[in-house]
């Protein structure tokens, strides 16, 4: 049929789009990782920047003031100081490991900024002496002769390469600024720290992400996986009803008919075992509705609860008579008894409590429905004769898949679910259901509705 | 000789389809089917029956939506519905009551006999 073809269709297509509040999560989280990025970025290149300052004017404390001086004013020692403060400045060069060079620096009276000794043997590419005018100063370069300030700057392109350097002021004995002293290095490992501080947050941005994405994909596949079970439950119900209303109306058909005695007979029979199919199916459909949690709201109609009844007992006339256990209303129960609640769940109720007294009853004896009205409420009992049910058991054969120890010795059919699922249809009700009970003597149900 | 009362049947299931019918006729009914809700809708704004038998679960128009149909177009507000169905889906039977369903059953809970005697309740057969 072409109607299940399109109900199995449906199972198996699956959403592929993402909830929207994982949308909104995923952006939240990569916004949140791309400000802690920017921040990240921004103390280290503050931490990074300020130690080299500190390195730099470090050393500027360690250089001889009175030989800087020496070196400014050129008078007769400077060669042999510049000599020292070379070999200073290399040692300190080697010992710091970014340090490419390392140089004094001075201003003269026109502006020019010149080299006073740097960290370079003569001979070598990248050697100043001393005098040689450094062209490409920039402004903050020349600046920091009078500001008094150490700073850094770059990265800058000169005729050596691309450089980070670092300033500091130099002071002589008398405490005024006459140098400055410099540390160029290869913008490598500033470089390097920037990124390594940018790309850490975004990665732990990224791992939320993915984490928000899979979590909301295992609810999905999880939601999809009941879907498919609800509706497969759905399908099923339908699968089996329809063969079995077709198999029972054709019996109620014939038997409507003119038949010889032994054919009626024989298709009664059939009858009768097609309507114990029925209520067993029926029984299975309502586990199998509750398992897959499909929706078990109420239908409510005015319901004829003895036509009920008389339905459930002509299903299991067979069972009863087996057993010689008779069937029959109390004298109470009214000539039409009609209550406003949901045929189908109630039927599995009283079905459910019916067959119960039967299976437990001792053979040859009754099954009494009765009724009574107390405080406005109606009040439905169901007699037996039968084992009954220990006291400490009677409250946990409503607990579900549970079998009171003599019922399992008795009988081993049984789900275990019955009492449960009937328990619950009554409280949806707004009823309520319970049991008297003594052990070899019998069972009373009860259920009260409004 | 009086008129017999007509009755539409509209189900997919083309046995369950011939046993009601049948079994209405027996009854003193005139009785038309439809297999699908489609048709059936055809039928109703053609032959204006007394009561229709309308099933849920069909492919292309479903029953509820054959019925929402059905009560827009004119003349077919006298025209009794029994909602008749073999999903005990509560969501659609409420659906359906409150488009204005006069009764519904669930046909695997159903005797021929039990349907004949709702019918009569509604529409009563000629004599």
């Amino acid at each position: 049929m072409i109607n299940k073809k399109q109900k199995t269709k449906s199972l198996f297509q699956s959403e592929n789009t993402l909830l929207v509040t994982t949308r909104v999560k995923v952006l939240l989280a990569l916004l949140v990782g791309l400000v802690l990025s920017l921040l990240a970025v921004y103390v280290a290149r503050e931490q990074y920047l300020g130690s080299l300052i500190s390195q730099t004017e470090t050393l500027a404390t360690l250089v001889d003031k009175e030989r800087v001086s020496s070196l400014v004013e050129d008078d007769e020692n400077a060669e042999g100081n510049e000599r020292v403060l070379k070999s200073q400045l290399q040692e300190a060069r080697s010992v710091n490991g970014s340090a490419h060079f390392l140089y004094l620096m001075a201003t003269s009276p026109t502006g020019d900024v010149y080299f006073l000794v740097d960290s370079e043997n003569p001979g070598s590419e990248s050697y100043s002496p001393r005098g040689q005018v450094y062209p490409e100063a920039t402004e903050a370069l020349k600046a920091s002769f009078y500001t008094g300030k150490s700073f850094i700057e770059g990265p800058v392109t000169d005729r050596w390469g691309t450089w980070l350097s670092v300033i500091s002021p130099v002071y002589n004995t008398a405490g005024q600024q006459v140098a400055i002293i410099g540390m160029d290095l290869t913008p490598a490992t500033y470089y390097s720290v920037l990124t390594t501080a940018a790309v850490i947050p975004l990665i732990g941005a990224l791992l939320v992400s993915i984490v928000f994405i899979a979590t909301d994909t295992i609810r999905r596949r999880r939601q999809e996986a009941v879907r498919m079970r609800s509706e497969l439950v759905s399908i099923a119900s339908h699968e089996l009803r329809t063969p079995l209303t077709g198999i029972r109306w054709g019996e109620e058909a014939l038997l409507a008919g003119k038949l010889a005695k032994g054919d009626r007979e024989t298709l009664q029979t059939m009858y009768d075992s097609t309507l114990r199919l029925q209520e067993s199916i029926e029984d299975i459909l309502q586990l199998a509705n509750w398992q897959a949690g499909r929706n078990q709201d109420l239908v409510r109609t005015s319901i004829n609860i003895g036509q009920l009844i008389d339905g459930i007992y002509a299903t299991q006339k067979l069972p009863a008579a087996q057993k010689n256990i008779t069937l029959t209303f109390g004298q109470d129960w009214p000539e039409e008894l009609l209550i406003n609640c949901d045929g189908q769940r109630m039927k599995r109720v009283l079905n459910n409590l019916i067959s119960n007294a039967i299976k437990y009853s001792k053979p040859s004896t009754s099954v009494v429905v009765d009724y009574q009205r107390v405080d406005g409420q109606h009040l439905i009992s169901i007699k037996d004769h039968g084992i009954g049910i220990p006291k400490r058991e009677q409250e946990k054969v409503f607990a579900g898949f549970y079998r009171a120890s003599n019922a399992i010795q008795h009988d081993a059919s049984g789900t275990g679910m019955g009492l449960y699922m009937s328990r619950s249809t009554v409280e949806q009700h707004g009823g309520k259901l319970w049991l008297t009970s003594e052990t070899g003597k019998g069972t009373t149900a009860f259920i009260r509705l409004p | 000789m009086a008129e017999k009362p007509k009755i539409l049947v509209i189900d997919d299931d083309g046995l369950l389809l011939k046993s009601l019918s049948d079994m209405l006729d027996k009854k003193g009914y005139h009785v038309d089917t439809a297999g699908d809700g489609e048709t059936g809708l055809k039928l109703a704004l053609d032959k204006k029956p007394a009561l229709i038998i309308l099933d849920y679960q069909m492919p292309g128009m479903d029953g509820l939506t054959m019925l929402q149909q059905l009560r827009q177009s004119d003349g077919t507000q006298s025209i009794e519905v029994i909602f008749a169905t073999n999903t005990y889906d509560t969501s659609v039977i409420n659906t359906a009551l409150s488009l204005g369903v006069h009764d519904y059953i669930l046909k695997s809970d159903s005797s021929l006999e039990q349907i004949a005697e709702l019918v009569n309740q509604y529409v009563p057969p000629s004599p």
